[in-house]
């Protein structure tokens, strides 16, 4: 149980990730947003504690998406993880409840869409297109806020927020 | 003490626990920016490392665009049919002005046979072309670029034209053995000697990231109207002369260039297997094998390959 419980996030990131890359037919500017869905399904994992999302799975998703999406090697990996060492320092009561968990994703998107503009400005030394990552990063956040919205804690989680195991295995596996 | 977190729990508390961040998270991130640094100076070992792994992550990610197919086509047949109405009467327009072209293209096709045969005019060898599927579409930041699933092995040389639909789509920027990757015109760093009009006016088409490249270095004072034809001049030898680009377009005080050529990379792209001069000093595995293209060219008059066909190049 405690091996599927490890997995599971790590193998709906790489599915969320293949999706991503397909090419759908989607109008020009859902480029923005498709990189960024892998760590959406990442950040939903993270902020609620369930599960475990290890780094270097973070990392080869990202290196994965920077070969598909013909990036320059280390740029989304580096996203990925940056964006994730945000909000595993978040404070706890940011995230209680609903009202705190959309406190986090804003968080997220402002981090995301720094990074991202920040670092790909770097790299290419001029301004990026700014107003397009703001778009789709914010576009990127929906799914998330509508899946956290839906999401009932099950049998499983109610257990973990008891007992902390959440933390426990992140320590051993994060 | 499991009595008071349960306490917690009912109270609505806090659902998430503290998680700690193992040394492993820092060291995969410098791992990370160590990489992007290495890319960015295209440092040959992150050229090759970035070569190999797309050309390994090619069949999986082909697999995956023929799952998406029946999807895509679903939204493409779509998007026809919400314009199928104002399709038809353009089509109809164009047809009617399809009808007068043809009368004349014939007349001067006749003619310029009969000059060209007063003229002795040595003919333009038809060049090699290939059709190649796209396996890795334009996304992200650095989206100016599409991966195809055909490299050195089936002959796709640094500098080859590529085309979608009727135009000029970008060139191969890098061929590995079983992928290569596409500049489109777009892109920021894409340069693309050009010809404007009538009158043969040399420009550069400049990529900006945008769907309509800008036209720079157009001589002051130069007599071209707004649907001018664009192609390209051949200049630096990179293409062939006479490719057709697009039409210009006057955009407030910048002029650009609508490329006949849709830069949405559907799912084939067909490559000229043009010969191109290589740069002094450039890397060999990156450049064309000088002689080689011209000796399966010739090769493929006697045997072509199925999946080949012969493409004039001639305006």
């Amino acid at each position: 149980m405690k091996f599927v419980f490890a997995i599971v996030p790590s193998v709906i990131i790489l599915l969320v990730a293949l999706i991503a890359v397909a090419p759908w037919g989607a109008p020009d500017g859902a480029r923005f947003v498709m990189p960024l869905l892998p760590y959406m399904a990442a950040h939903l994992f993270l902020m609620r504690g369930v599960g475990v999302v290890p780094s270097p799975v973070l990392f080869g998703v990202g290196v994965f998406m920077d070969l598909a999406t013909n990036g320059p090697l280390g740029f989304w990996a580096l996203i990925y993880l940056g964006a994730a060492l945000v909000v595993r320092h978040l404070p706890g009561e940011m995230v209680r409840g609903v009202m705190g968990r959309l406190g986090g994703l804003g968080a997220m998107v402002l981090v995301l869409i720094v990074f991202q503009i920040a670092l790909a400005s770097l790299y290419k030394f001029e301004w990026v297109d700014w107003q397009g990552v703001i778009a789709g990063t914010s576009i990127a956040g929906v799914p998330v806020l509508l899946l956290d919205l839906l999401w009932r804690p099950g049998r499983r989680e109610r257990q973990l927020n008891v007992t902390n195991r959440g933390a426990e295995h992140a320590r051993r596996f994060g | 003490m499991a009595g008071v977190q349960h306490d917690s729990y009912q109270r609505g508390a806090m659902r998430r626990a503290p998680q700690s961040v193992s040394a492993l998270h820092f060291f995969l991130m410098f791992l990370a920016a160590g990489l992007l640094i290495l890319a960015r100076v295209e440092h040959p070992a992150s050229v090759a490392i970035a070569t190999a792994a797309r050309g390994f992550i090619a069949p999986v990610v082909s697999l995956v665009a023929d799952i998406a197919r029946p999807v895509r086509q679903v939204v493409h047949n779509a998007a026809r049919y919400l314009t199928v109405e104002s399709e038809l009467q353009r089509l109809e327009r164009e047809l009617a002005t399809l009808q007068n072209l043809l009368e004349r293209a014939s007349t001067l096709e006749a003619r310029n046979a009969e000059l060209a045969r007063l003229a002795r005019l040595v003919g333009e060898a038809p060049v090699d072309a290939v059709t190649v599927a796209v396996v890795a579409g334009r996304q992200g930041l650095f989206s100016q670029s599409v991966t195809v699933g055909a490299g050195r092995d089936q002959g796709l040389r640094y500098g080859q034209p590529v085309f979608s639909g009727d135009g000029l789509f970008g060139r191969i920027v890098r061929a590995g053995e079983t992928t290569a990757q596409v500049l489109m015109l777009s892109d920021n760093s894409s340069r693309i000697a050009v010809e404007v009009g009538e009158r043969q006016t040399p420009a550069l088409v400049v990529g900006d990231d945008t769907a309509r490249p800008r036209l720079v270095y157009l001589k002051a004072g130069s007599n071209v109207a707004e649907g001018a034809k664009v192609v390209t001049s051949g200049a630096s030898g990179s293409f062939p002369r006479g490719i057709l680009v697009g039409h210009l377009a006057a955009e407030s005080d910048v002029v650009r260039v609508v490329p006949l050529s849709s830069l949405v990379a559907g799912r084939y792209l067909t490559v000229m297997k043009h010969e191109v001069p290589a740069p002094p000093g450039a890397e060999q595995d990156k450049m064309p094998e000088r002689g080689q293209s011209r000796e399966r060219a010739r090769a493929a008059e006697t045997n072509p390959e199925a999946s080949s066909r012969r493409m004039g190049v001639s305006p």
